[in-house]
């Protein structure tokens, strides 16, 4: 800081580690939660400091899921979950590069039409269609399956809007030098724009892996069937047993699991997350 | 290697006009430089020969072939930008190699060819870097490989120095001119900067406002130059304007200041008066003199500039040091009367004696 | 928008813009016309008998006080997550800001809620508030608190509010650090040299020229706050306490999938996607006036 105050500075940490502290006290009691036995838990008050059952509970949690909550293992619903976060993320990332390009690097009859029939779909998030999205997959007899889970969320335009603004930073004159060294607009696309958008494509990634990743309105109506269940509307499940049958080690046992991919990605890949996140929201 | 003849080439976009038919004749071998103030059409010039633009009207042929409708990589050119636009994610080599790989020469041709024009250019060094860890001057270099390397019948060049630094942009001159002249490749090169015209060109030519104002060697530009714009825009610093008014013999700057011609002029009435800085000299002789007031010395080592006006017009006068060394506020010079360039005020065309 | 130098294909685009137009149409704009469609119906409980209705829906809407009481409820609601999760995520980048070492671990330590989905989110709050078992429930019965969000709707509103911020402050605080970063140094250097002290600095410099960002965060918060809201609500209250916690989004959920109600939750959502559509045009509006440094 511009002035050597060192007291201001200490004041700032200690406000600052107080923060954090705060923010992650619910993360310390449900890991703390996750570490005793069934018995342990159910008597007030519940500890502070960790047991010793974490790979006990882990095991039950993964391999057996909670009674009470139909019984599906998380380890079952952590693999649907990452099927429709990898879906969803792939999917946007595979129709918007193409439209993107087409829509910055073509002149053609209805191409401001195209653009804007995708830009309205910013504006509506699945939430505000949900019943009659819902009937159309119904009616392409989508449900309770991975395609269901995950193409309706791919329409969206955030996706495309991102790449046409990359397209558009990226200067004319490499388009004009691919042209004269011989490049046709396929080339351009697989040789020089998506080389040159990964950094972009790789930000996106993450921050789509995690939207995908904690869906739950829609995979809550879509799945009937308890084995395509995804680990955040698991949950709610859980939360419904819990009323019977407390078992609340193995429930934060479960919601430590749903926390954890993406939270691992996130802070694996912070630069390339805030970069993308900060730069494609605006 | 080839000719080239570009034939009253015009661009329209909607209802302007930004070349208006421009015909220049291009030897083989040759380095043509294209000069002009920003906006006046050169750089959409030179993208119609490279095909990036469609040209309205007019030919350009290239070698024996007429090109109007070829693909800019049919048209067997190369081309070397202002931002260089190398291609950020491949290395030197891949930049180099990218467009015989989209020609499908065979691998060692390539190879062959990039090293060759990696030790002519002297990035053999580099070649497996990439554009951003190269300094400018590199990645002009770069650039210009990935030109040479394509053998092409013309090179084309858009201010492919105005981004470097003024040092770096002496030196890289001097070494394309030193390239062209060993591949003797027909070149159009493209500029703002006059100084870059002046020393680079076989001939240049000049455009103002889509036109081509004047076509020739810069020496004949710079010393018979035909309108009023060329003679303003080729000469550092630039030529001093005067309104006059021509009698006879004489012209008239002001009720004080009239300059004698050599002979009685065919133009009478008002004209403008074209002298260039360094034409001036100290009184020596019988010419007529001017009495300039001096308003700053910019001194520039060898020689001075002196920035003064007569009555309300600005002169520019450039003199070996030691003389302006010598020179008081109100000052008295001359000029030769055959360097004397009279315009005519209207037309802005040179009056002629 | 478009490239000075382009391409020209008669097909190309087309066949490029093809997919995203495809399951645009089809999981997009036909659904969406559907809810405008069905918002003007009036369909019996047992789906045997349509009527078209015009705007009757809308009117008996407006005639519900339950549809106005969820309505004055969510706009109270995300007001104050948006306006408290914004407040101390500027707090926490303001501070961040100010240190000079460890700026980069404190942004680690602070974004990894942005993560946590909303219902996860709404999971780690009931367990510990959970009116028998809940760590904090025994501590505010030390304190003499009568704690039991299941029965106090009050309660159950600041349980939801409480996890709706907590998740919502490192997004916004990744915005405001960013932005506090990308102030030029020599800005805050002179007006430093020109006298103000740090506090001053921060409301006369910095906080002027992160406006832009902040605007774009009351937005962002706002729809948040109405549709992402609803995995919380849903994780924790079902809507509940009687109603206390129904907020819209859970409404249009609750009276078509669980009511049945067709006509009346299409409305709803025709409602929200006005709502929406005018927060996204002021959003656009102003997102022209970034601040540039030259």
């Amino acid at each position: 800081m511009i002035e050597n105050r060192p007291v201001t500075t200490v004041i700032a940490h200690c406000v600052l580690i107080v923060g954090i502290a705060v923010l992650a006290l619910p993360i310390w009691i449900t890991f703390v939660a996750a570490t005793h036995d069934a018995v342990r838990i159910t008597q007030v008050p519940l500890p502070l400091l960790p047991g010793n059952q974490f790979f006990q509970n882990l095991a039950a949690a993964w391999g057996q899921g909670i009674e009470g909550a139909g019984g599906q293992p998380v380890g079952n619903m952590l693999l649907n979950s990452l099927a429709m976060a990898l879906m969803i993320a792939v999917g946007k990332i595979v129709i918007s590069l193409p439209s993107a390009f087409a829509i910055v690097y073509f002149k053609f009859p209805f191409r401001m039409g195209f653009f804007w029939m995708i830009f309205i779909t910013l504006m509506l998030p699945v939430e505000v269609r949900i019943v009659p999205t819902f009937q159309v997959v119904a009616d392409l007899h989508m449900l309770n399956n991975y395609w269901g889970l995950s193409v309706p969320l791919i329409a969206s335009a955030t996706a495309t809007l991102m790449f046409r603004q990359t397209f558009l930073t990226i200067p004319d004159e490499l388009l004009e030098a691919a042209r004269i060294d011989g490049a046709g607009p396929m080339r351009f696309f697989w040789d020089i724009l998506i080389p040159m958008s990964r950094t972009n494509i790789a930000a996106l990634f993450v921050i789509l892996f995690i939207y995908g990743w904690n869906q739950y309105l829609w995979p809550l109506l879509i799945t009937t069937d308890r084995s395509m269940y995804t680990v955040v509307m698991g949950i709610k499940q859980m939360l419904e047993a819990a009323e019977q049958a407390p078992e609340w080690n193995l429930i934060m046992m479960t919601t430590l699991l749903a926390m954890l991919p993406p939270i691992l990605v996130i802070i694996t890949m912070q630069k390339m997350f805030v970069k993308g996140l900060t730069e494609t929201e605006k | 290697m080839a000719q080239m003849q570009i034939l009253n080439v015009v661009k329209t976009y909607g209802k302007t006009t930004v070349v208006h038919g421009i015909s220049i004749d291009i030897q083989d071998g040759e380095f043509i430089v294209i000069v002009g103030p920003s906006g006046c059409g050169k750089s959409t010039l030179l993208r119609m020969v490279a095909g990036l633009e469609d040209i309205t009207a007019g030919e350009v042929h290239i070698g024996e072939r007429l090109v109007n409708q070829c693909e800019p990589k049919d048209r067997n050119i190369a081309m070397v930008f202002q931002n260089y636009a190398l291609y950020p994610h491949m290395s030197v080599r891949g930049n180099m190699a990218y467009g015989l790989k989209l020609r499908k020469l065979p691998k060692e041709e390539i190879t062959r060819r990039v090293d060759k024009a990696a030790t002519l250019l002297q990035i053999e060094g580099l070649l497996d870097r990439k554009p951003r860890q190269l300094s400018g001057g590199q990645r002009q270099r770069v650039a210009m490989g990935r030109a040479i390397v394509r053998e092409p019948d013309v090179f084309l060049f858009d201010e492919p120095l105005s981004n470097l630094d003024a040092k770096l942009r002496v030196q890289m001159r001097l070494e394309i001119r030193r390239l062209q002249q060993r591949l003797q490749v027909t070149s159009l090169y493209v500029t703002h900067d006059q100084v870059e015209a002046m020393t680079m060109a076989d001939r240049l030519v000049v455009i103002n406002e889509g036109r081509a104002e004047q076509i020739g060697t810069p020496m004949e530009i710079y010393r018979n130059p035909d309108t009023l714009f060329v003679a303003g825009f080729i000469g550092s610093p630039a030529m001093n304007f005067l309104p006059v008014t021509v009698h006879g013999q004489q012209l008239r700057i002001s009720d004080n200041t009239v300059l004698q011609l050599t002979a009685a002029s065919t133009h009478q009435g008002p004209a403008i008066l074209g002298i260039r800085p360094e034409h001036f000299t100290v009184p020596t002789n019988h010419w007529s003199e001017l009495e300039i007031i001096i308003d700053i010395v910019e001194p520039l080592g060898a020689e001075s500039l002196l920035h003064g006006h007569i009555e309300d017009l600005e002169i520019v006068i450039k003199l070996p040091a030691a003389i302006a060394a010598r020179a008081t506020d109100r000052f008295t010079v001359t000029v030769d009367p055959q360097h004397f360039y009279l315009f005519d005020p209207n037309s802005g065309q040179r009056i002629r004696q | 928008m478009l490239k000075r130098v382009h391409f020209k294909s008669s097909y190309l685009p087309y066949l490029l813009v093809a997919p995203q137009m495809a399951i645009t149409l089809v999981f997009f704009f036909w659904p969406a016309t559907q809810a405008l469609y069905q918002s003007l119906l009036l369909q019996d409980a047992f789906g045997l008998k349509t009527e078209f209705v015009w705007f009757d829906n809308f009117k008996e809407l407006f005639d519900d006080a339950y549809y106005l009481d969820a309505f004055g409820r969510t706009a109270v609601f995300s007001s104050l997550v948006a306006s408290i999760s914004i407040g101390l995520a500027l707090f926490f980048a303001g501070m961040t800001d100010r240190v000079l070492r460890g700026a980069m671990a404190y942004q680690t330590l602070l974004i990894w809620p942005y993560a946590v989905a909303p219902a996860i989110a709404g999971a780690l709050w009931v367990f510990m508030f959970d009116p028998t078992l809940g760590i904090l429930t025994y501590m505010l019965q030390g304190f003499g608190v009568d704690w039991n969000y299941k029965l106090n709707g009050g309660q159950a509103m600041f349980l939801v509010m409480a996890a709706s911020i907590w998740k919502q402050i490192s997004y916004n605080f990744l915005f405001f650090l960013a932005a506090m970063q990308a102030i030029p140094r020599s800005l805050i250097e002179a007006a430093a040299i020109d006298g103000a002290g740090p506090g001053r600095r921060f409301l006369t410099i910095i906080l002027p020229l992160i406006s832009p960002t902040t605007f774009f965060l009351i937005v962002v918060n706002i729809v948040y706050a109405f549709f992402d809201t609803f995995g919380i609500v849903d994780a924790m209250t079902q809507g509940g306490p009687a109603k206390a916690t129904e907020i819209l989004i859970y409404k249009v959920y609750n009276d078509g999938f669980i009511g049945l109600d067709l006509g009346s939750s299409a409305a709803q959502s025709v409602i929200l996607m006005f709502i929406v559509i005018v927060l996204t045009v002021i959003q656009f509006r102003y997102i022209e006036r970034k601040v540039e440094y030259t």
